[in-house]
């Protein structure tokens, strides 16, 4: 009986989809999906894949759940060459992707792999960038808080997620940047194993700012012992973010948008390539996603196949210059 | 004869050597923390000479080292299981493991013929957790084959209608 | 009292005819997947994540489960620790010291019984730890940074001389050994590769759960390579599957104080839930072995190390569920799980959704007593492998080997260097090398390392930042101690060790 249930339940679903996407580009059948979380269980990646793998089943994105599979190492490399090396031609497999995920490749971190060796299909939301300080900390402002690391960058230990380099890090040095500092270099950070230790490494009083995503600052910002000086958007956030002042209204310019979406094999086929960038587009546009984002602090950015594609692409030339001022790249 | 601790002092001496060494050729950016990511391995590097030259100047008294044969027996059970590493991905799960679990049962002092039976005992004990384990772990397995991975879908489908 | 009206409340979630059911499943599956070599808590709990969610089940049920394979996990390491000097994981790693040796002598079936019933000590009272006393251990979580951390690895490593081996200078090889492999792979402060030889599999560094099954499991197939099963547990004559009132008398103290420090050690992020059985155990062999008799077969030096690693089970959800920074593997996957139902760990938890906080620890309560009461009947059922003949039990521990390194890595890559890891692991066992210190290194070398550099980074160089504060320069004192006393007290114990050695035979 379970057979015969399933077989017509997939059949509803093809058929659906056929109704849904219309035209010959629908060709392309998804079966048995894959996505592979470059992580361990916990992260951002790993997040990504099973929440958008579970909202595209229950919309019928895909005939059954979603496998998610754990691949962690190298940041994203040992995902990114396999993929790229032993994987290259499959249609049913899609790999959560970041900004973390552009910054290494532009800068050469992926063992010389590039990033056109992959198709980008879809991005589902962003995580904007904060700068923070204890509650009694003495910088009131993002203005403060730069003055401090122009005249006397020893002063200040900057705590974040990221490793020296990754894009943690390079938020501070954008900001740095945009508020007038030459030799970006000379600022102090302090490398911790993810966002939430080092906003408790500041809490503590070992460090004295933390630089990180809003996600990972949500929890102790409500809770009073983290103040954030400014977030790294472009306008202010929706709800009940709308308090926290733009760097940009500060005087400063810098905008840090950690994008989080998907990839998948270079060798895809234009079907499914097709298929799945109509699929991550309307998983954007749905309800069901749209609360998602709601609930866990992502900001809305959706862009999804060319589109996104260019994006990367700037963003990559980007991070490359910045990388290559502070030495970072040759 | 020397022994082995000499031994063992004389290539823990090499190792923290080859790590003081590697570390030094450790290429680093120009962005640096003030320790860097030299120091720590130097710093293992000394405390692993210290103590392999301590063992190589005062060996404790020597092992109980296997005879030829048991030192053949240890040899032919690490390349058995070496191969297994190697077929486990080619071959797949069930003849290499039945395989490999023939020969070391056969070594272990089973019959030849009892080998392969425990082998294949063995293996289909272990499938029994394996296609469990298969069914989160192995995500790559195809879904038809593995009977748990089918009861939950289904059940998941008749909730959803 | 309020915490009991909460608590009260959390029951009234958790005591749901399915929620039961739930905490059954999950005990049962936990203690299978603990015993698994290479499968230990985190991975358990990771694999069922899936199961989860295809069950559909809601926030509360979805964690009771969980938590109960991540208790049972931590009940299961303890059974191939004992029977076959294989620790399940990292935590039942300072098992297999007293404990095989225990089996050894045919006392299985106590040391089981024992350990199970540490178990549930350790995790009982921790959980109670967990509801009494969060808010304030958040406060000591905070306290340390990173000089803090940097001081208590060292007294981690300068406490361990001794403990496993009868050489100093072959333990402090071992752990060079160990932290000389955790420097392989990708420095997570620059970025610069140290070690990988263009390897791809490395960049990540080596994981510590293939080291610890190629050291133990695949090196104990090759000792049976060579003596066939003489000296060993196999086959050994099981007697009683009880635990006799003077086991109990004996080592209650033990068990009292590996449950105080394992719990405060899982408190700390990060040092999580591998030092609290490992500090247990040091500290229980300082306190009590005026004999010598640990790592012979002491109870003591088998109940202080599994009453630890049950508490600091426990202790680490503080930090996960009050700071949302988890204190080991398992609770990150955790933490991941909460975040998928849309719950936010952090300092505002406990405020803002204490159903879940309190239907969480009513679900260790309910699973903590029923794996007390499934581990204890099972004893006899454990021990019975230990009658399965060598030639089928020792292929099959190379099986599960790699099935469970294959399972978290899926690559051949891993399983060739599990197997070094074996012939490593034959060759140091064979010399003496106590093989805990090389696992100990690989677990905290980079944690370790990474807490040096950011304390001298945050004091531009200074080395003085690591004595700088009341709670480091109290961490480095009992370091120094802890190295320096055994040298001492073994000069003037040493006439007597010869005496000690000679009664090998059972210390009761």
């Amino acid at each position: 009986m379970s057979t015969f249930t399933r077989a017509s339940l997939a059949a509803a679903i093809v058929a659906s989809t056929v109704c849904l996407a219309g035209g010959p580009t629908a060709a392309f059948e998804p079966k048995n999906v894959e996505c592979i979380a470059p992580a361990n269980p916990g992260g951002g990646w790993d997040f990504t894949c099973r929440q958008a793998g579970k909202a595209l089943y229950e919309m019928g994105k895909t005939p059954g759940p979603v496998q998610v599979s754990n691949k962690a190492g190298g940041g994203g490399a040992v995902a990114y060459a396999e993929v790229v090396s032993k994987r290259n031609s499959e249609n049913n497999l899609i790999v959560a992707a970041s900004t973390a995920t552009t910054t290494r490749l532009a800068q050469g971190q992926f063992a010389g792999l590039t990033a056109d060796q992959v198709r980008w299909l879809g991005a589902l939301g962003a995580d904007y960038g904060v700068i923070g300080v204890a509650k009694d900390s003495p910088y009131k402002s993002l203005g403060d808080l730069m003055t401090v690391l122009k005249e006397d960058p020893g002063k200040v230990s900057i705590a974040g997620g990221s490793a020296v380099g990754g894009w943690d890090h390079l938020k501070v040095l954008i900001a740095a940047k945009a508020a007038g500092i030459d030799d970006v270099r000379t600022i102090k950070y302090i490398a911790y194993q993810g966002g939430g230790e080092a906003v408790t490494q500041l809490v503590g009083g070992h460090v004295q700012a933390f630089t990180g995503d809003i996600s990972e600052a949500l929890g102790f910002m409500e809770s009073g012992d983290l103040r954030v000086l400014a977030v790294l958007a472009p306008e202010r956030l929706p709800g009940n973010l709308a308090d926290i002042p733009t760097a940009k209204e500060q005087g400063i310019d810098a905008v840090g948008a950690n994008w989080r979406g998907f990839y998948g094999p270079g060798g895809m086929t234009d079907e499914a390539y097709e298929y799945w960038s109509q699929a991550f587009e309307e998983l954007y546009a749905s309800d069901a996603w749209q609360k998602i984002m709601a609930d866990n602090g992502v900001m809305p950015f959706g862009l999804s196949g060319p589109e996104l594609q260019s994006f990367v692409d700037e963003q990559i030339i980007e991070i490359q210059e910045i990388s290559r001022e502070i030495g970072l790249i040759k | 004869m020397i022994k082995t601790d000499r031994i063992l002092g004389a290539v823990g001496l090499l190792l923290g050597g080859a790590l003081i060494w590697g570390a030094t050729l450790i290429e680093t950016g120009f962005i640096m923390d003030a320790l860097g990511p030299k120091t720590f391995p130097i710093i293992i590097g000394s405390v692993l000479v210290l103590g392999a030259g301590y063992v190589l100047v005062r060996p404790d008294p020597e092992p109980a080292w296997p005879a030829l044969g048991g030192a053949f027996e240890i040899v032919g059970a690490i390349a058995v299981l070496v191969g297994y590493a190697l077929a486990l991905e080619p071959v797949g799960f069930v003849i290499s493991t039945a395989v490999a679990a023939a020969l070391l049962s056969w070594r272990l002092g089973s019959a030849p013929l009892w080998g392969a039976v425990s082998g294949i005992a063995s293996r289909s004990a272990s499938t029994s957790s394996s296609t469990w384990f298969s069914a989160f772990l192995w995500p790559e397995a195809p879904w038809g084959s593995d009977p748990w991975r089918s009861s939950t879908r289904s059940s998941r489908v008749s909730r959803l209608r | 009292m309020e915490i009991f009206d909460s608590l009260i409340q959390g029951f009234a979630v958790a005591l749901t005819f399915q929620n039961l059911g739930l905490a059954l499943l999950g005990c049962f599956l936990g203690t299978i997947i603990g015993a698994m070599p290479g499968l230990g808590p985190s991975n358990g709990v990771a694999i069922l994540i899936p199961l989860a969610f295809s069950l559909g089940l809601p926030a509360t049920p979805a964690l009771i489960l969980l938590t109960s394979v991540y208790y049972g996990a931590m009940y299961g390491g303890r059974i191939s620790s004992i029977l076959l000097n294989i620790p399940g994981d990292e935590p039942a790693l300072m098992t297999t010291l007293d404990g095989y040796p225990m089996a050894k002598q045919g006392r299985a079936g106590e040391a089981l019984a024992l350990s199970g019933l540490a178990s549930f000590v350790g995790s009982f009272v921790a959980t109670i730890g967990v509801a009494l006393f969060a808010p304030l251990l958040v406060k000591l979580a905070l306290l340390f940074g990173p000089a803090e951390y940097f001081a208590l690895f060292t007294l981690a490593f300068a406490t361990l001389g001794g403990v496993s081996s009868k050489n100093q200078a072959k333990a402090a090889m071992a752990a060079a050994l160990g932290l000389g492999i955790a420097m392989i792979g990708i420095d997570g402060s620059t970025g610069a590769q140290r070690f990988t030889f263009g390897e791809i599999h490395l960049l990540d560094g080596i994981d510590f759960l293939v080291a610890i099954v190629g050291l133990f499991a695949i090196s104990e197939v090759l000792l049976f390579m060579e003596h066939k099963g003489v000296d060993s547990s196999i086959g050994t004559k099981l007697d009683r599957i009880t635990i006799p009132l003077a086991t109990l008398k004996r080592s209650i103290g033990a068990m009292a104080r590996g449950t105080g420090i394992g719990f405060v050690a899982g408190v700390l992020p990060g040092a999580g839930a591998s030092l609290g059985s490992f500090v247990a155990y040091t500290v229980e062999k300082r306190v009590s072995d005026r004999d010598g008799t640990f790592g012979k077969g002491d109870v003591r030096g088998l109940a202080a190390p599994e009453a630890g690693n049950n508490a600091s089970a426990g202790g680490a959800l503080i930090p996960m569920l009050s700071l949302g920074v988890p204190g080991s593997g398992t609770t990150a996957v955790l933490l991941a799980m909460l975040l998928t139902l849309n719950i936010t760990p952090g300092p505002l938890l406990f405020t803002k959704n204490p159903d879940v906080v309190w239907g969480l620890i009513a679900a260790l309560f309910i699973a903590n007593f029923m794996l007390l009461l499934m581990n204890i009947p099972l004893v006899g059922l454990f021990a019975r492998v230990l009658q399965v003949p060598a030639r089928i039990l020792m292929p099959a521990v190379a099986m599960i080997s790699f099935v469970g390194i294959y399972g978290i890595s899926g690559s051949t890559f891993e399983l060739l260097l599990m197997v070094g890891f074996g012939v490593a692991g034959y060759v140091l066992r064979k010399l003496e090398v106590p093989l805990v210190p090389v696992i100990l290194g690989i677990l905290l070398g980079n944690q370790m390392e990474d807490n040096l550099r950011r304390a001298l980074q945050i004091s531009n160089g200074d080395w003085g930042i690591l004595w700088a504060s009341p709670l480091a320069i109290g961490l480095w004192t009992f370091a120094i101690v802890g190295f320096v006393a055994p040298m001492i007290v073994g000069r003037l114990v040493r006439p007597r060790v010869p005496a000690a050695l000679a009664e090998t035979a059972d210390p009761d």
